[in-house]
């Protein structure tokens, strides 16, 4: 925590015009994923034995890493503290990225980045990739809210304002939408699995089990319920203080599916639906996502 | 004639509502009461009733062209349309009286303005068998613009938020009360009182040439298609909202910084702020607000 602070402290000093630069068309937080660690990050080398995570921001990575967590202490029978800084591979300055290579097996490693930016290992050396996906319209609600409280990331001007920017990707870490497309081409790939922020609110115990036998890290019953149990939203939101220190109130907010109806006008919401249905109608993500039922 | 100067005109603070006769008020629509209730009505007067920001300048401009426009057009340029129909329960201070303003008013026919409901407008006007137009405009717009006045309009008292203002506009507490009450009420009185006309400001909105040939034969004039036509083009709403004579811009009460007194006026706009929460709680209580009258709205067009 101690170096994610520094960078916060960094960070809070930086007017917000400097947080952010651009590169290839995509925003990336100029402290955090400086030019130096994307570069570096072609040549980190994946191993099969990994376990990837992947969420666009503000759909779950980081109840999903708790979760994670869990799952390998469980299945390993260790009982290790989480490591200080979150696993986003972005994050993690050439050093770092270069010290990955002793970390001893499994490693957890996870990423906001669209799958074309990603170190392309992560495909070639097949490790498993966990990809958890939430309908936009919450989406973009909680990372506005991310936006507002994150020291390290701008301030979004008004909520039109970061809609509109959402609504055209230019937003950090990029589009939702070439993200969602993305992950549609390899959505029948045998080592990708992508969950449902949604599915795994409705049923946490059935989405533990699921991603435990999808990572090959065998779970009692009991296990299971209890992993679940300790992982709702309200547990983490409990927990946070100790799994995050102050950044705990930064990565959860609400959790709740329907928020956006809160924060979207008419317009927007018809607006949302109109671009949906333009990028993803009738793809197998579209149907997993289940729109109509959560977006509408 | 001098356009008159109310530069003068000072409010101390934004009102408090209060309670006038089971309807939400505020005292510079109730100070005055007593002559307001007492008002003397003509035949050939023609109020204007509608809820507050649901088209009444709109109306109140088009009835003083068709009637004076060719007569008397030194109006148009010399005095503001509050001045020309004047509003008459309004009593500010620094300003003529509404029913002062009403009961000189050298014109014949008197285009008179009310916000009052049904129940408070005077007895007169329905003994004389006066006019009356009455303009309705769907609730959702109408509390967007009732709401972006109150911002802007000292004489108001203070809205709050757009969520705080949306749920007293649900609950009815909103100067000249519920606008349920107020649309309901007028609808029905057309049912036992011949001389009403209902508009709606949708249809003005979709064809006001249209709206404008309905007014004319409802109230008996014989204008001339190329002279309706000329009226219509005059009173489309970014020309009124140029123009000083009827955009309000004359009254320091009104802070044009906040809030232009004409705003948008279109209809739809109520989706570029209500969220679908609001508009499912909105639909809800309109349903039930609704339930027990035949007037149909349209939300867009």
């Amino acid at each position: 925590m101690s170096q994610m602070k520094s960078r916060m402290e960094t960070a809070a000093k930086m007017k917000d015009e400097d947080k952010l630069y651009r590169r290839d068309g995509i925003l990336y937080s100029t402290v955090l994923s400086p030019p130096e660690t994307l570069d570096k990050l072609k040549d980190l080398q994946a191993r099969e034995d990994d376990l990837i995570l992947v969420a666009y921001p503000k759909c779950g990575f980081n109840w999903m890493v708790a979760v994670l967590r869990k799952i390998i202490n469980a299945s390993t029978g260790k009982d290790e503290k989480p490591p200080e800084r979150p696993p986003l591979v972005e994050f993690l300055p050439p050093t770092v990225q270069e010290e990955m290579a002793q970390m001893p097996p499994p490693r957890l490693l996870g990423t906001h980045l669209h799958p074309d930016n990603m170190p392309a290992t992560f495909f070639t050396k097949k490790p498993k990739i966990l990809v958890v996906f939430r309908n936009p319209k919450d989406t973009v609600v909680s990372y506005y809210h991310f936006m507002n409280k994150n020291p390290v990331l701008p301030n979004a001007e008004s909520w039109d304002k970061f809609f509109s920017d959402f609504m055209t990707g230019d937003v950090s870490w990029g589009s939702y939408f070439d993200h969602a497309l993305a992950w549609e081409k390899r959505i029948d790939d045998p080592n990708v699995m992508i969950v449902m922020y949604e599915d795994l609110k409705q049923n946490l115990p059935e989405g533990v089990k699921k991603i435990s036998e999808f990572f090959s890290l065998p779970l009692t019953d009991e296990q299971v319920s209890s992993i679940a149990g300790q992982s709702t939203f309200s547990a983490m939101v409990e927990n946070s203080q100790k799994s995050h220190g102050n950044f705990g109130s930064i990565f959860f907010r609400k959790g709740e599916v329907g928020d956006w109806k809160n924060h979207f006008s008419e317009a927007q919401s018809k607006q949302m639906d109109e671009l949906y249905h333009s990028k993803l109608a009738g793809t197998k993500l579209a149907a997993r996502m289940n729109y109509d039922l959560y977006c509408q | 004639m001098e356009i008159p100067d109310f530069s003068s005109m000072k409010l101390d603070s934004r009102p408090e509502l209060i309670d006038f006769e089971g309807v939400s008020m505020t005292r510079y629509f109730t100070d005055n009461w007593e002559k307001v209730k007492n008002f003397q009505a003509r035949p050939d007067d023609i109020l204007i009733a509608t809820y507050p920001k649901a088209g009444t300048t709109w109306v109140s401009y088009i009835l003083d062209l068709l009637y004076f426009g060719n007569e008397s057009p030194e109006r148009q340029t010399s005095q503001p349309i509050y001045m020309r129909v004047p509003f008459l329960e309004m009593c500010f201070q620094g300003l003529p009286l509404g029913t002062e303003l009403a009961d000189t008013l050298p014109t014949s026919p008197r285009p008179i303005k009310t916000h009052l409901p049904v129940q408070l407008v005077p007895k007169s006007f329905w003994e004389q068998n006066s006019k009356v137009v009455y303009v309705a405009r769907n609730a959702k717009d109408n509390a967007v613009s009732y709401f972006h006045f109150d911002r802007m309009n000292m004489g108001q008292p203070e809205p709050g938020d757009w969520n705080t203002f949306l749920q007293k506009f649900m609950d009815g507490r909103n100067v000249f009360g519920p606008w349920y009450d107020h649309v309901n009420g007028y609808w029905k009185k057309k049912q036992t009182y011949s001389n009403i006309l209902y508009m709606f400001y949708e249809d003005m909105v979709e064809d006001t040439g249209r709206e404008v040939a309905r007014l004319c034969s409802f109230l008996g004039l014989s204008t001339s298609a190329t002279e309706r036509e000329r009226i219509t083009k005059g009173v489309q709403f970014d020309v009124m909202k140029q123009n000083k004579m009827t955009n309000y811009s004359t009254l320091p009460v009104m802070d044009f910084k906040i809030s232009p007194f004409m705003r948008k006026g279109k209809v739809g706009d109520w989706r570029n702020h209500f969220t679908v929460a609001q508009n499912e709680q909105f639909d809800e209580v309109y349903k039930q607000k609704m339930k027990n009258t035949t007037v149909k709205f349209r939300t867009e067009i």
